[in-house]
């Protein structure tokens, strides 16, 4: 129910992207609602520069001990640093640990 | 994270290493088929390990031909595989489960029965009771009713005022307090008379109810009347009253005993050679080693070890092993001094005197008599003179 849920939020979301600061978007920033459980948006948890939890990512797009560039609303994230690894991957959400130099949004 | 952790090796997981071009590939389809994928690291270019539950394993090989993937189990960790490791050796757990079994079994038997608080009443006769009562070393402990073997302890003994008896671990002990008979005493609105206990002259005389019969200086025999309770009225003569009499009288009373002692005595020190016996205890039966020799010593000691094996305090294991010792001693003939052999007949006589003397007298003067016959011996007469109370309350009878 939950999962069916996040996915509507998630096509709206991108529908409301789309058309440029769309009328969802407006709303949710009226109401403070958590764009990351609205829209979909993507949360990202820096803990020092060894953990990064990353919600609402949609995808691997690159994997390598010095470099991972995942897939977002947002557009691409690309994290460089080194020994990095997955401590964790699900559906929605994937922990990054390792020295971590830098967090960049790529489009 | 101990808590998923310890969930992942409760249920078992694998750890794999993946083949192929396309890795990123791989994980994104996992993800998406719901597999819960963790500790995911690069080994090179085109090569990675990752470790996932063994029903995502199952999925994941599917996962794997689609993007082309070469997937290898190269580690199985957690319970699962841990009692399939151990379910080849039979022999083992069979060694387990039967100590496990064993220890069980000798535990639920009393193997020692304990007897603590007993001063008069010998244990021995104790132990005679609980084993009528079906507590004895060897019996099965959850047949035995703790509090009613105490109750019927306390009703069958008469000697006895108060008894507990608990089972710890493999040993029953029975705390007992013995019960201290009370002095018959003559009830208060009873009449009665006070006569003498023993024989004695009249140190003082208080009386507090009654007649006095007897007077300071007098000399006294055992039963002799003291104190009357019966009051005569001195108008009306054969006309009497009977009273409770209530005295104190205090009579100096002798007591004589006589102790010996040799000159010549003989001291006993061990040589040195000792002799063993091992007794092996298994259950209730005590087994005679056969290495047993002879105990050929003319005089000796000996000395009884008693070792059962047990664990803690209180789980005390049907085995163990009695060791007795036996000195050898040597006899050194000695001569005393006259004035050392007086001292022992003394102390000798003293000793048989203090058991006879009741607690409350007073000892107030003794004289010692020193003889010496034929033989050798010093024999001390004493006679110890005590001021004490000798009233003893005896009811009126037939008046």
């Amino acid at each position: 129910m939950q999962d069916s849920n996040a996915k509507k939020t998630e096509k709206q979301g991108q529908k409301g992207n789309r058309v440029g600061g769309g009328f969802l978007e407006k709303l949710i920033n009226i109401l403070e609602l958590p764009q990351e459980v609205m829209l979909g948006t993507p949360k990202m948890v820096l803990t020092g520069n060894n953990r990064l939890l990353v919600e609402n990512c949609r995808g691997i797009v690159e994997f390598e001990k010095q470099k991972i560039r995942l897939s977002t609303l947002d557009g691409f994230v690309k994290i460089q640093g080194e020994y990095l690894s997955i401590k964790e991957i699900s559906r929605e959400n994937v922990i990054i640990i390792g020295e971590i130099n830098s967090l960049e949004f790529v489009k | 994270m101990l808590l998923p952790r310890l969930w992942n090796y409760l249920k078992g997981y694998v750890i794999i290493l993946a083949e192929g071009y396309s890795l990123e590939r791989f994980i994104n389809i996992c993800t998406r088929r719901q597999v819960l994928l963790w500790d995911i690291n690069r080994r090179s270019n085109h090569t990675m390990t990752l470790k996932t539950s063994i029903k995502g394993y199952e999925m994941i090989r599917l996962i794997a031909e689609k993007s082309r993937c070469k997937v290898s189990v190269i580690g199985e960790k957690g319970l699962p595989f841990f009692i399939f490791r151990y379910k080849r050796r039979k022999a083992f757990i069979f060694g387990m489960v039967s100590f496990y079994l064993l220890v069980s079994l000798l535990a639920s038997f009393v193997w020692d029965v304990e007897i603590y608080g007993n001063k008069d009443i010998r244990t021995s006769d104790i132990l005679r009771k609980l084993d009528d009562l079906g507590v004895r070393p060897g019996v099965l402990k959850y047949g035995i009713n703790a509090d009613r073997i105490a109750k019927t302890l306390i009703l069958q003994m008469k000697e006895l005022s108060w008894a507990s008896f608990e089972i710890r671990g493999t040993r029953a002990k029975v705390f007992v307090e013995e019960r201290t008979e009370p002095p018959i005493l003559v009830p208060v609105d009873v009449p009665c008379n006070i006569v003498a206990e023993r024989d004695g002259i009249i140190h003082s005389i208080i009386v507090k109810n009654g007649r006095e019969v007897v007077k300071e200086g007098d000399t006294v025999v055992k039963g002799q009347l003291l104190v009357s309770g019966v009051i005569e009225n001195e108008r009306e003569p054969g006309q009497s009253r009977l009273v409770h009499s209530i005295a104190e009288v205090k009579a100096r009373t002798w007591y004589e005993s006589t102790g010996t002692a040799s000159i010549k005595t003989f001291e006993t020190t061990r040589t040195g050679n000792v002799k063993y016996i091992h007794t092996l205890i298994l259950f209730n039966k005590e087994i005679k080693l056969p290495l047993n020799k002879g105990i050929d010593f003319k005089n000796y000691d000996k000395v009884e070890l008693k070792r059962v094996l047990k664990v803690g305090d209180n789980f005390i294991l049907p085995f163990g092993i009695i060791t007795e010792e036996f000195h050898e001693n040597m006899l050194i003939e000695k001569e005393l001094n006259i004035d050392e052999a007086k001292t022992a007949a003394r102390e000798d006589a003293l000793k048989k005197l203090l058991k006879i003397i009741p607690g409350d007298a007073e000892i107030i003067n003794q004289v010692v008599d020193y003889t010496q016959n034929q033989n050798g011996q010093v024999i001390a007469s004493i006679i110890v003179e005590c001021v004490e109370d000798i009233g003893l309350t005896e009811e009126i009878g037939g008046e």
